[in-house]
């Protein structure tokens, strides 16, 4: 019997499909709009229509990855339950004071996200902990009853403990959450020495409130999701995809909710992982460009580099710091306000900028005829040439190349005295700084040196910014996968199941407790072992990587340093501090000889290696025999300071093997590619279009 | 070219061990063209750095002339009146070579974890107590390191490796610096970068000239006081406005003191001067020195404001942050929209703890405490939140962590935002134990004990900060501790600090009932303070 695996994901506008068969081989798509109202309905439906296309039955599924944006929206949009937040006596407000900062130096207007609990749902009780897991006051339940009162009066939903120093204790959260079992067993309890044991009681009272916030509205959408999924007669077994890169179970993910929050686009960087992997480029760029945003990640030797500090929800034009703080291990992504929306316009110094402003979907960019006036990126791509009016989301939409002249010409051209080509080449040259500029600086900040690596491009307008991008990097590789419009949904079928703990434990190197550090590891690591080996994957298949965060006695920030696998003893100190040393020097170019290190974070992630299936898309050369050649346009080639006519490709009628020269547009329903002039493709077996840049 | 000076900063920050300037941004990276006019900055420090650097290498340029220079020299100083106002900080610069030619300078300004002498108070009477000077010297000459320099460093400070790990941080954050400069100016040319460079800051010129015109002209003036060391300070702004030109002239501010290191330079009053104009008038332009020509900014020498060699400067920002209440009250008039209500955290309250650990291990600890913000025509203001600095105390874990302090509460304090149509924001209500086996020493700088943040519009001023020891008995009265100076505490005493409100702005009878019950529901403001100042039972009835 054939057996079907479905990857899924859940978009602002489409919800994406991919379907890998193993008898045949082949890969499958679907898409379907998402309902905003039921997500639930929307996976279920696009489940059976995929299923119906594609000739498998639902019951033939053995598995199902889903990857959601439902918990970056529920608190982005702040439609969360409302929480009840328990802490220490005397630090009500950790809360809302945060780090205390100000992220904008000027800028008056600048504030900090709203909490997402208010003061009078944060209520205290009188215990404390030393640093070193001491009771210096012992826990008093007895105050639990009369918050709980309060808390039941104000509607509250759900509790989140985050007591100080339960990192390094959890002692007192346990007790609460016992207490809470037996005479409120109504709720469920999030506890921060669970959901983010870390020392720096902002963060991990901040990821701990978050994960409450969205716990029952998942735990309610992804029991409709099995539901709706069984009663089509799917027996398989439902995985989530994590932020990190990896899945895990319904069970593991609904302890961990808030580890969901960047499960869409993580599945986008596994997916070009494996693109890079399988052709033979393991050291590359994940560049994924939709309608608002931009998102780069650096991938280097197979994976892609990852953080495990994450800002949610940005409020302030993107800015950093304006969002919510929350530790937990993701995909380190960078992401610009920089789409095909994004807003052109001249700033106060006359220059003209783009971005982070977006028209959204609607009104959309000015082509979209919906009434948009701002010029837009998308706008700009039309007027150059590079996009196809009639030929728009495989012609299911037209747009308006006059409206997009129009925006440019009125909000840009005729105030900065020049032509409506010269301000869209503008558009499409800043953008792209943009985006390379972030990706530098994104480099700098890991001691990376990207030239040389590939780009994979995905995303509605990736391909079609592509090439600029690359260039500015000194890049010499394009990758433009087929299918960029569901690269997310095919990073779900290729990411392993895998799982990741932390625990702070601060000790100076010289003076670690061992034993303590390996029953860390210990405890961490069958856990992990119990999940993985749960969801069918065999002992020895499991890898384990286990790293701490180090620095130098008195430094404030920490770097990531492998640690040995197997029992650490006194022997592992110096293993440890050349192991410091190598990460140090990488990072900053000098080590400093005289200054004692310290560890302050044990972290471990244990994974299975991840599925490569052999890709091999279904009916996707549907025009395989017709001429590959649609047609020629008027390009604009910032070289030449002129329009050229270039050939206009199908991209379903390049056969493996095809090779195009640039200047030339290659067009699929989902996006463009543009191809420089001094940029050669070629189309693999796989039928990814391969750029060569001169 | 501002993302080669972010850059630098990163490098500058991820490898610092100065608390002050990994949580606090104290630091700045600057490019420069080799006369030492500024070409770029980074975007994140905070203002007390804005235009110095320029400055400092104009006097480098004195002490060593152009031809003197070789690949690999950098130069140092930390002398308050030719840099940033006080010893702590150190600015650095390195020359940028291309094709043999000295063609700019990457610069870079740090507060350093230590520089010995009694620099972490308030009470010095000159500044030969406030640690080690150092007058511009190589710390490497061509890439060699200068030895006698380094060892005299690390004989005067307290803790040699983590100061001697700061320069290393700012020699990296300079050489990155200068690496993407040459980068770029091999792509494009010298030529391309100095008239890039003039171009952004004839621009940035231009937008500020436009916002100065937009002003009515005339003088404007406003006098606020502080409480300073042994007598009240007046700090006297009159800004004038003539067309496109603003000037801020300080006459009638109160004199320099002989003891207090409340002292300002004047490069200190022009950052802290120039700083909020920039906020009201043009605060989205990325700071470059074009923004601030229209600016012409007066302190008559001698005052307290342009403070004179030796006078202690060690805490200055005492005095300084407060020019910023001191401009936003005289644009008042004018900008009525714009501008905030003094702020609880203007200055910043700095406490700073020393003494042995339970292993007898030496330790300090300096926190930075904030008050609450001013509130604006619009908005509350923000509880506890630097202004206009951007100093935080970091995490209380991690500060437990590294010293035997034991934080019993660090919380908003209710009521001690300004009452107003919009609120004040909140102080803090800090308790905190040493838990030490010997006696320690805490430095306090602080301000707002005896004039509070003001209110604006009708606004009513935000409370007051304060220090004391508690008791330790139920029945004793807790000590008082000095708003600025050093005191001995005993080992475990528990102190009880607290910090000052921001004021409200307009008539606090018209603010919102909703916004009322909600400060009542957060206890953020007092049953008592719903009646008598907002008049919420009187309101309700209507």
């Amino acid at each position: 019997m054939s057996e079907v695996r479905l990857g899924v994901d859940v978009g602002g506008t489409f919800t994406d499909f991919v379907a890998h068969d193993s008898d045949t081989g082949f890969f499958s798509i679907g898409k379907t709009l998402t309902s905003q109202d039921d997500l639930a309905v929307g996976i279920v439906r696009g489940t059976r229509e995929t299923a119906e296309r594609s000739g498998f039955e639902v019951s033939d599924i053995s598995l199902v990855t889903y990857g959601t944006t439902l918990v970056a929206n529920l608190l982005l949009e702040r439609k969360g339950v409302k929480v009840g937040l328990i802490t220490t006596e005397g630090f009500r407000d950790v809360l809302e004071t945060g780090t205390e900062q100000r992220y904008d130096m000027y800028d008056l207007t600048a504030r900090r996200a709203e909490p997402l609990v208010p003061r009078h749902l944060r209520r205290t009780v009188s215990e404390r902990m030393s640093f070193d897991g001491d009771v210096l006051v012992p826990l008093n339940l007895g105050s639990l009853d009369q918050i709980m009162a309060t808390f039941e009066k104000s509607g509250v939903e759900t509790i989140a403990v985050a007591l100080l120093h339960s990192y390094r204790n959890p002692s007192h959260e346990l007790a609460i959450r016992d207490y809470l079992s037996k005479r409120h067993p109504q709720y469920t309890v999030s506890l921060s020495s669970e959901i983010a044991p870390e020392v720096r009681e902002y963060p991990r009272t901040s990821t701990t409130v978050a994960n409450a916030y969205v716990d029952p509205p998942l735990r309610k959408h992804l029991a409709e999701m099995e539901h709706g999924l069984r009663s089509l007669g799917f027996g398989g077994i439902i995985y989530l995809m994590l932020s990190e890169g990896g899945i895990t179970t319904l069970d593991a993910a609904r302890s961990f909710p808030v580890r969901l929050i960047e499960s869409g686009p993580a599945a986008g960087a596994m997916a070009a992982a494996y693109y890079g992997e399988t052709l033979g480029y393991p050291d590359l760029l994940s560049f994924d460009m939709g309608g608002t945003t931009a998102k780069l990640c650096l991938i280097t030797d197979g994976s892609p580099s990852r953080t495990n500090e994450f800002e949610a929800a940005r409020e302030h034009r993107f800015k950093k710091g304006s969002g919510l703080t929350l530790k937990v291990p993701a995909i380190d992504m960078i992401e610009i306000g920089a789409g095909g929306g994004s807003i052109a316009y001249i700033d106060p110094l006359g220059l003209m900028k783009v971005g982070p402003q977006s028209a959204g979907a609607d009104p959309g960019p000015a082509c979209y005829g919906l009434g948009g006036k701002e010029p837009t990126v998308s706008d700009a791509d039309l007027v150059l040439g590079l996009l196809n009016p009639s030929y728009f989301l495989g012609g299911e939409m037209s747009l308006d190349p006059d409206a997009a002249r129009t925006a440019i010409e009125a909000r840009l051209a005729a105030p900065m005295g020049m032509s409506v080509t010269q301000a869209a080449r503008g558009i499409h040259e800043v953008v792209n700084e943009n985006m390379a500029t972030a990706a530098r600086m994104h480099a700098a900040e890991q001691g990376l040196d990207i030239r040389g690596s590939a780009l994979v491009a995905f995303g509605g307008a990736g391909p079609v910014h592509a090439y600029g991008v690359a260039k500015l990097l000194g890049l010499n590789k394009v990758i433009c996968p087929l299918g960029a419009g569901v690269m997310s949904s095919l990073g779900m079928l290729v990411a392993p199941k895998s799982y990741s703990a932390v625990q702070s434990y601060i000790s100076q190197l010289d003076d670690v407790d061992w034993g303590h550090v390996n029953d860390i590891f210990r405890s961490m690591e069958a856990t992990a072992v119990d999940l993985i080996e749960s969801a069918g994957v065999k002992t020895e298949d499991i890898e384990i990587q286990r790293s701490a965060d180090m620095r130098y006695v008195g430094q404030g920030f920490e770097i990531v340093v492998p640690v040995p696998d197997g029992n650490l003893g006194p022997a592992s100190q110096d293993e440890l501090a050349t192991a410091f040393d190598t990460t140090y020097e990488a990072l900053f170019g000098r080590v400093l000889n005289e200054v004692p290190v310290e560890t302050i974070t044990w972290r471990m992630t244990a994974s299975e290696p991840p599925p490569r299936p052999e890709i091999r898309f279904q009916s996707a050369r549907s025009n395989a025999d017709s001429e590959s050649i649609k047609g020629e346009r008027p390009v604009y080639l910032t070289d030449e300071n002129r329009f050229v006519d270039c050939p206009v490709f199908d991209r379903y009628s390049l056969n493996p093997g095809s090779t195009v020269s640039g200047p030339a547009i290659v067009e699929e329903r989902e996006s463009t590619v543009f191809i420089g002039p001094d940029a050669n493709c070629t189309i693999d077996e796989h039928l990814n279009l391969v750029m060569s840049l001169g | 070219m501002i993302s080669i000076a972010d850059q630098s900063a990163t490098t500058l920050v991820r490898t610092s061990f100065s608390t002050v300037v990994r949580e606090s941004n104290d630091y700045a990276c600057v490019l420069m063209d080799r006369n030492g006019d500024t070409l770029a900055e980074n975007r994140g420090s905070i203002p007390s750095f804005v235009g110095t650097m320029s400055r400092t290498v104009k006097h480098f340029l004195q002490r060593f002339p152009h031809e003197t220079w070789q690949p690999g020299d950098v130069v140092i100083t930390n002398d308050p009146w030719m840099g940033t106002g006080h010893r702590p900080d150190f600015s650095m610069a390195t020359p940028v070579f291309l094709d043999g030619e000295l063609v700019a300078f990457s610069g870079i300004i740090a507060h350093a974890s230590d520089i010995g002498g009694s620099i972490f108070s308030a009470d010095n009477r000159s500044v030969f107590e406030e640690g080690l000077g150092v007058p511009p010297m190589k710390l490497f000459s061509a890439g060699e390191p200068n030895e006698n320099l380094f060892e005299l460093i690390r004989y005067n400070v307290r803790v040699p490796e983590p100061v001697i790990g700061d320069f290393m941080a700012m020699v990296a954050g300079c050489e990155v610096a200068g690496r993407q400069l040459v980068n770029f100016m091999e792509e494009y040319g010298v030529e391309m970068l100095e008239s890039l460079s003039q171009n952004i800051q004839s621009r940035a010129e231009d937008v500020m000239r436009r916002a100065v015109r937009n002003l009515p002209d005339g003088t404007y003036s406003h006098t606020n006081s502080l409480d300073g060391f042994d007598d009240p300070i007046q700090i006297a702004c009159a800004i004038t406005i003539d067309k496109d030109e603003l000037e801020v002239d300080f006459a009638g501010t109160s004199e320099q003191v002989d003891q207090g290191g409340v002292n300002v330079v004047y490069a200190y009053t022009w950052a802290f001067t120039t700083y909020p104009l920039k906020c009201v008038l043009d605060p989205l332009t990325y700071r470059n020195e074009g923004s601030y020509r229209p600016f012409t900014i007066k302190a008559p020498e001698g005052s307290i404001l342009n403070a004179t060699y030796p006078r202690a400067v060690s805490s200055r920002h005492l005095t300084g942050h407060c020019i910023t209440a001191a401009v936003f009250g005289a644009l008042a008039p004018v900008l009525p929209d714009t501008v905030l209500a003094d702020s609880g955290s203007t200055p910043q309250y700095i406490s700073f703890f020393s003494g042995v650990d339970g292993s007898m291990r030496p330790f300090s600890l300096m926190q930075f405490l904030s008050g609450g913000m001013g509130a604006s025509s619009t908005e509350d203001g923000i509880h506890c939140c630097p202004f206009p600095t951007n100093s935080i105390p970091g995490s209380v874990e991690v500060s437990e962590s590294v010293s035997p302090l034991v934080f019993w509460k660090k919380e908003l304090l209710p009521d001690s935002g300004g009452p107003g149509r919009y609120r004040g924001g909140c102080g803090q209500d800090i308790v905190i134990e040493v838990k030490s086996p010997r006696r320690s020493e805490l430095s306090v700088m602080s301000e707002r004990w005896d004039f509070p943040a003001e209110g604006l519009s009708g606004g009513q001023a935000g409370g007051r900060a304060g220090a004391h020891g508690l008791a330790t008995e139920p029945e004793e009265n807790g000590r008082a501790l000095p708003a600025k100076g050093r005191t001995a505490l005993s080992p475990g005493e528990v102190i009880h600090l607290v910090t000052a409100g921001g004021g409200g702005y307009g008539n606090p009878e018209e603010r919102d009932l909703d916004s009322v019950r909600d400060d009542l529901r957060n206890e953020l403001i007092s049953e008592t303070a719903a009646k008598e100042i907002y008049g919420i039972d009187r309101r309700s009835r209507q």
